[in-house]
């Protein structure tokens, strides 16, 4: 993908549409797209992670796989004395993007297996497993081990000791798997009491002990309950783990659960439940099983604890689960593809009245006006231009959505305004737009063909760029409609992902191409006259008040230095295009340093680094375990997905939520409000959102009060992205 | 809005990725074209076992049972049988294992198959309606068409050939049950090898 896009832009570059001499400001201009996107692609080192094409077997030589998966054998000491037990590790160093299995590899795949030749009296135990790491691939879901990973054996030596080196050989079959799967079989060998310093490599093996799950003896019973498999853990279990997130089970029994289902982990009166839509076998069959309860510690650290779990016959069957709390969000949304396309198609279209693309879609009407009067097929070439514009970004933006998802990056709508860089390009662009309106210069007097045929002008390469810019501005305003086509998109395939940005697309461009086809409509049009020179000056403050907001988005994610370097750069720019005006070859020369100057400073926005997100005005900051404490609560709860750059999010949050009488809701009813900032990438928040088969802010979210009796929560309830006091008030109640 | 809300709501469930077919409930019924073009209903063979073998003919796991020839065996005793033996294929396009049809006859030809047709699941479709985890993936259908075996070809979860010597072969076992009029006493095993390249 980090290729294409460029590529994309300079095919159109050497297109007839741009066959004009090549000046600086096009330069510049075309160096801002190529900087934008080079930035999306290139941030987050998405590059390592793409995936490659498949390669058959045969193709991987010995030396390629030994660099796919590499095996050492460690000992604690290279040293050992009769009856002594040391642990003997296997280390496997793993290629990034691969992965070898746990004992129960899950949906495919194979545990490694080991056997050993050992001198006489040697005995050696089971292999202990590190806690796994759950690896989804396609529907499928495994548990293995990425990067590195040690598994251990404890080796006992006899009272009866030989003299003198001791050989152990272990032979090794481990399945290393990507895309495909490579079998590797080693033999390596291992000398103790030989002729080396002894000393072993004990410091490693403690780090791997450390990786092992704890061991219980804690009460724990199974059962089936319709469709679902069921835990149920003691009030021991709950305080030994203590604060927790994404708490799972990972069984060591094949078939028990379906293992990429989402579970619903609770707590209940007597302990912690678990639920997961059960595996394929018939519980029937099965008798006392094993499996970790995993989780990430108060530290993140991937920790399990290893338990046996007998069944329960007499448990009752669970009722439908009050409180969804999904560790994995794996929905499957039912929206079938063409109701997302349609609702994409109306969410394209209320896009144009957002108060952010609705500025730039009036210089387009203003041009439509202009070219109304020359001649009807112009117009409908214009208007098919401008679509092609609106579609080649959406796709764009489609594409490297699919490629950062591909190389399991946590992102959403609004991503690309998550980087500093991108934001302060844009508000350069506003800001020279704004400029260019409003009469400081013109491009076709310097230069004949300039940035005002790409935006403000009406040649067709206007008609296209201004559909590329409707959608880099629309991006902050997610509206209402996106919202669940967008979430049904990032979870879909790339084909219908890319046809919900298609009908995105389609929506944002229809008005436009409705008034470039029908000539009914452009003769309600306005006529031209000089009231057009005075609309489009007007027209330069919405632009430099867009500016003004994208860099106040700016200080929030970059600081204020990122606020002085985008500042600086914008002088710069100006600097240049003054320079320009001036027919003196050392003007020229000037204004070119003065353009590089302007460029560096706004990329160099990206490098300020992410400040932390501002303290609510009131309430908490969200985070997973502050909302897992909050639901321990008896009172309701409030969660508000809110980032800078989103306008609705903020009108919502002005209007409905920080007002006099949703306080004083809020207090009376002791509700517990947290507040998550999307401003930049938060994969907690980007997760969150996604549980809620969303991709974008705002999100409000409300969990009712438990019940007295049982203690459970209602299901939770998602308010709509507009809110009204009212909506916010009958949720709370 | 209220229709929107509506969907957001069904959003919000989650249905279980894979759902799984059930051992003693009818096999899920398909229909495709195999790879001569001619039509295969599953529900136009009853009264006859069938075994469905999911393949990838580039898996290591996949070319253990073809190389050694244990697959052929099994496949020869399960003709010997009367049975019927269906492999499919449901790998996506661009992705490892995926053929067109003339390259899956090649295959089968080259390999010495004896198989009664070969399928290319390419949308994996059936694959996703039998929960086709691994390459291979058996899956065995008694004459009521009625699924009696799912899982593993054998108990040797490895792709190295010495493990196929003195292996128990599930899918035998299971012919042997069917044939002698009783239920299937291993009707479910742990499925191992390559995961099966479905579309992203």
């Amino acid at each position: 993908m980090k290729h294409t896009l460029p590529t994309l832009l300079l095919k159109h570059h050497k297109h007839a549409i741009f066959a004009s001499m090549m000046t600086i400001i096009r330069r510049a201009c075309f160096s801002f797209f190529l900087a934008a996107f080079v930035i999306l692609t290139i941030d987050e080192s998405v590059c390592a992670q793409t995936q490659e094409p498949v390669i058959p077997v045969e193709r991987f030589s010995a030396e390629d796989i030994a660099k796919l998966l590499h095996i050492r054998l460690l000992a604690q000491r290279e040293t050992i004395q009769p009856g002594e037990t040391i642990w003997i590790g296997i280390e496997h160093a793993i290629a990034p993007g691969w992965h070898t299995y746990w004992l129960n590899p899950g949906d495919s795949g194979s545990a490694t297996r080991i056997s050993w030749q050992l001198p006489e009296g040697f005995q050696i135990g089971a292999i202990n497993w590190p806690v796994p790491q759950k690896i989804p691939y396609g529907p499928l879901l495994n548990y293995g081990y990425s990067e590195q990973v040690i598994l251990l054996q404890p080796l006992t030596s006899p009272e009866a000791l030989p003299e003198g080196p001791l050989s152990l050989r272990a032979n090794i079959d481990a399945l290393v798997c990507k895309d495909e799967c490579i079998p590797v079989s080693h033999s390596l060998d291992l000398v103790l009491n030989g002729d080396n310093d002894g000393l072993g490599n004990n410091e490693l093996l403690q780090k791997a002990l450390a990786r092992l799950p704890l061991q219980t003896a804690w009460d724990v019973s199974y059962f089936q309950s319709g469709p679902d498999f069921v835990l149920n853990f003691p009030a021991q279990a709950v305080q030994e783990i203590g604060a927790a997130q994404d708490i799972s089970f990972i069984p060591a029994d094949w078939g028990l659960i379906s293992n990429p289902a989402a579970a619903k982990v609770e707590k209940t009166e007597t302990g912690l439940r678990i639920m997961q839509p059960r595996g394929e076998r018939d519980l029937a069959e099965v008798k006392t099983i094993t499996g970790l309860l995993a989780m990430k510690n108060a530290r993140g650290v991937l920790t399990g604890y290893e338990f046996q779990a007998n069944p329960d016959p007499s448990a009752p069957p669970v009722t439908m689960p009050p409180l969804a709390q999904d560790t994995q969000p794996k929905a499957q949304p039912l929206l079938s593809l063409s109701m997302a396309f349609f609702y994409a198609l109306i969410g394209g279209l209320i896009l144009n009245l957002m108060p952010c693309v609705f500025p730039v879609l009036s210089l387009k009407a203003l041009s439509i006006v202009k070219n109304a009067h020359h001649n009807a097929a112009t117009a409908r070439y214009h208007g098919m231009v401008y679509t092609a514009g609106v579609l080649v970004s959406f796709w764009l933006i489609a594409g490297a959505l699919i490629a950062l998802q591909s190389a399991g990056a946590q992102i959403g709508w609004g991503f690309q305004l998550q980087h500093p860089a991108v934001i302060a390009l844009l508000a350069a662009l506003m800001f020279l737009v704004g400029l260019n309106l409003a009469g400081f210069f013109e491009l076709t007097v310097m230069a004949g063909h300039g940035l005002s045929r790409w935006i403000a002008g009406h040649g067709l390469g206007a008609s296209f760029f201004t559909g590329v810019l409707a959608v880099l501005v629309a991006t902050p305003c997610t509206a209402p409609f996106m919202a669940a086509a967008l979430g049904y998109a990032a979870l879909q395939p790339p084909h219908a992902s890319l046809m919900i940005f298609t009908g995105l697309g389609l929506g944002l461009a229809l008005p436009y191409l409705a008034i470039c086809f029908i000539p009914a409509l452009q003769k309600t049009l306005p006529k031209p006259g000089p009231w057009m020179e005075i609309f489009r000056q007007a027209l330069a403050f919405p632009m430099f008040g867009f500016a003004a907001w994208l860099v106040w988005v700016l200080a929030q994610q970059g600081g204020s230095f990122a606020v002085l370097s985008a500042l600086l750069g914008l002088i710069a720019l100006t600097l240049g295009i003054w320079l320009l005006k001036h027919h003196a070859r050392v003007a020229k020369l000037l204004s070119l340093m003065a353009f590089a100057l302007g460029f560096c400073l706004l990329l160099a926005t990206g490098w300020m680094g992410a400040t932390a997100a501002p303290q609510p005005d009131f309430g908490q900051r969200f985070s997973p375990a502050v909302l897992e404490e909050a639901l321990q609560s008896p009172d309701p709860v409030f969660v508000e997905m809110t980032a800078a750059w989103c306008i609705t999010c903020k009108f919502n949050h002005a209007t409905s939520i920080n007002i006099e009488s949703t306080r004083a809701l809020f207090a009376e009813k002791k509700v517990r409000y947290l507040v998550g900032d999307w401003t930049n990438a938060d994969p907690q928040i980007t997760e969150f959102l996604r549980g809620y088969g969303r991709n974008g802010v705002p999100l409000y979210i409300v969990y009712g009060q438990p019940d007295p009796a049982t203690g459970t929560r209602p299901e939770p309830v998602v308010l709509p992205q507009i809110l009204t006091p009212g909506i916010v008030a009958n949720a709370v109640e | 809005m209220k229709r929107l809300m509506m969907i957001v709501a069904l959003v919000l469930f989650n249905l279980p990725v894979l759902a799984a077919p059930e051992i003693g409930q009818p096999a899920p019924d398909f229909t495709i074209k195999d790879i001569d073009g001619k039509e295969f209903n599953l529900a136009d063979h009853k009264g006859k076992v069938i075994v469905l073998e999911w393949t990838n003919h580039e898996c290591p796991f996949v070319r253990k049972h073809y190389e050694s020839g244990n697959m052929q065996k099994t496949q020869q005793a399960a003709r010997d049988q009367g049975v019927e033996w269906v492999s499919i294929v449901s790998s996506a396009p661009g992705r490892q294992g995926h053929v067109g049809a003339d390259e899956a006859r090649k295959i089968a030809q080259e390999n010495k198959a004896v198989i009664t047709t070969k399928l290319l699941d390419e949308s994996g479709e059936i694959g996703k309606a039998y929960a086709a985890q691994t390459t291979p993936h058996m899956f065995v259908i008694n004459k009521d068409g009625v699924l009696a075996y799912m899982g593993a070809i054998d108990d040797q979860p490895s792709p190295r050939a010495e493990t196929v010597e003195g292996a128990q072969n599930y899918v035998l076992a299971a012919l042997a049950d069917l044939s002698a009029g009783k239920p299937v006493t291993t009707a479910q095993t742990q499925p191992y090898g390559c995961a099966v390249k479905y579309g992203e």
